[in-house]
């Protein structure tokens, strides 16, 4: 079954909601509940949790925001601070990427629904983005053939994916080895 | 030159396609630490790059040996932002010699590569920003990451760094008070409408711009198939607007258009408000083929009416009055002129 708001993504989430006593059932994507949440301001978001089964939970977790203004940290390389990040919007240089990794992780995830790269990599940066690449196309293909009801291709794109998945964790254990002997060493 | 503009896709609705990405150099800081000697160092990495006798012949520019005019006209043809131009010591920008491509150097990130056609082509755009990432990226690495793509000075930009855009004309759509309606629809998909030019909330000559919102989580193919379709579906939904409004009183659209026309031939000073009210009408009554005159034309008049450009076409910064005379006297003749040549067309 599809999200009934973007037809796009799977549902999995089962929101009922009651408005002026008519009730209402919908099902919806995490990302279309993400966005449906901020249209309903003055809903009673403890209340509601109970009802969508640990969604909200987490949404509650990450709405700590006076936990990020305490969040306190300083690129090590260009010597920028968190609080300064947050006056202007502009990040000093690629490493405070590494240095703000969880109150910027929140940001996008909240802004963009979404915080992992897919898509072009600058030539041979890592193979392993290939992979993820190739699995996250693999990944739409397949919703695409679940909404059209072509369960054999579906089935086919599953096992590709599969193998790919196989072939990615593979390369990960060889560069963990790798540190190893590295540290060995 | 100006038939392949008149062919292209959407052409009647959509005024130009844009793609933009930000790239920085993974060994220098960005531009909110960068220091003046690294700021030369990126314009220098780029303009080595680009400027070699490659296929593609790009143009130099560095915003501090320009005047403020030439400045602005750059920012008029949307080769440049208005950001780059508040930069004049480190500023600078590559211009591919059709124009079509540019990269502007030490903007809000080291590189903003943007490939601009006319009518909705993100395909082809994205294709040509690609194939200047990828000479800009050869020698020295960009900043990147598994997780978060290219790595940018807003977070808002990580990921593919892409942002598609598009300016539309919606005249009927405004008109018809279904604009909200549109830019609520988009934006359920990802994408943002606003108005191009005027005060907040108002779009002059009808102008919106269309654009992606996130930049990571998509790959640029899927931003740009998406976008395509948004871009193609709002074009055909003013189509239609259109073609009711004709319906409902057609004498009174072409009554409305002509007196447009009547105008534009015979007023002796016009500011910039009425005169891109009247743009607009005479690009819809181009459109849906009262007029016979091709909507590219009626573009580049509107870009040449511009104030800077006015500037720059005066030779020298005009008074207030005389831009207003100006204007006139330029839509005048030029208008009059590509009248001229579609009756020769025929």
């Amino acid at each position: 079954m599809m999200c009934d708001e973007c037809g796009v993504r799977p549902a999995n989430i089962h929101l009922t909601t009651f408005v002026n006593g008519e009730k209402q059932e919908r099902n919806l994507c995490a990302t279309c509940m993400t966005k449906y949440k901020k249209q309903l301001p003055n809903m009673d978001l403890g209340e509601l949790a109970g009802l969508l089964g640990g969604f909200f939970e987490k949404a509650l977790a990450n709405r700590k925001s006076e936990e990020e203004d305490r969040f306190d940290a300083v690129c090590p390389r260009c010597g920028m601070t968190y609080a300064e990040f947050r006056r202007g919007g502009m990040l000093g240089c690629a490493d405070c990427y590494r240095a703000f990794h969880k109150p910027l992780e929140e940001l996008l995830v909240r802004v963009s629904g979404n915080a992992q790269h897919t898509g072009r990599a600058p030539g041979g940066v890592d193979g392993k983005v290939a992979v993820k690449m190739a699995i996250d196309r693999k990944k739409q293909k397949l919703m695409r053939a679940i909404a059209e009801e072509e369960y054999e291709t579906a089935a086919a794109l599953r096992d590709e994916i599969r193998a790919l998945t196989a072939q990615l964790e593979a390369m990960n254990a060889e560069a963990e080895a790798g540190k190893e002997e590295a540290s060995d060493e | 030159m100006s038939n392949a503009y008149a062919s292209a896709p959407e052409a009647d609705i959509i005024l130009s396609t844009r793609v933009r990405l930000a790239r920085n150099y993974a060994d220098l800081p960005f531009e909110a630490k960068i220091a003046p000697e690294e700021a030369q160092e990126v314009i220098k990495r780029a303009a080595a790059r680009l400027c070699g006798d490659e296929d593609e012949h790009f143009t130099f520019l560095r915003m501090s040996s320009l005047d403020e005019n030439e400045r602005k006209v750059l920012s008029e043809k949307r080769l440049v932002s208005l950001d780059l131009l508040a930069k004049p010591e480190t500023g600078a920008a590559l211009v591919s010699d059709d124009e079509t491509v540019s990269v502007m150097l030490n903007e809000e990130d080291h590189l903003r590569i943007q490939a601009m056609l006319p009518g909705l082509q993100p395909e082809r755009a994205a294709e040509k920003a690609f194939h200047a990432d990828d000479r800009l990226g050869a020698a020295e690495p960009f900043a990147f990451d598994a997780k978060w793509g290219y790595l940018t000075s807003s977070p808002t930009n990580a990921g593919t760094g892409m942002r598609a855009s598009a300016i539309l004309h919606l005249p009927a759509l405004t008109l018809s008070k279904r604009m909200g309606a549109l830019a609520q629809a988009v934006g359920k998909l990802g994408f943002t409408l606003r108005g191009m030019y005027g005060e907040s909330g108002e779009a002059d000559g009808c102008l919106y711009q269309m654009s992606n919102q996130a930049a990571i989580g998509r790959s640029e193919d899927d931003i740009v198939q998406n976008f395509l379709a948004v871009c193609a579906q709002a074009a055909e939904q003013e189509r239609e607007e259109r073609k009711r409004m004709i319906e409902r009183d057609q004498d009174a659209f072409a009554d409305k258009m002509m007196r447009t026309v009547g105008i534009l031939l015979n007023a002796r000073l016009m500011d910039e408000r009425e005169f891109m009210r009247m743009y607009s009408d005479l690009r819809m009554a181009a459109g849906v083929g009262l007029l016979n005159i091709p909507v590219p034309g009626i573009d580049r008049l509107m870009l040449e009416m511009q104030p800077a450009s006015l500037n720059a076409l005066a030779g020298d910064e005009l008074s207030e009055r005389d831009r207003l005379l100006l204007r006139a006297s330029e839509v005048r003749t030029r208008l009059t002129a590509l009248m001229d040549d579609d009756e020769h067309m025929e």
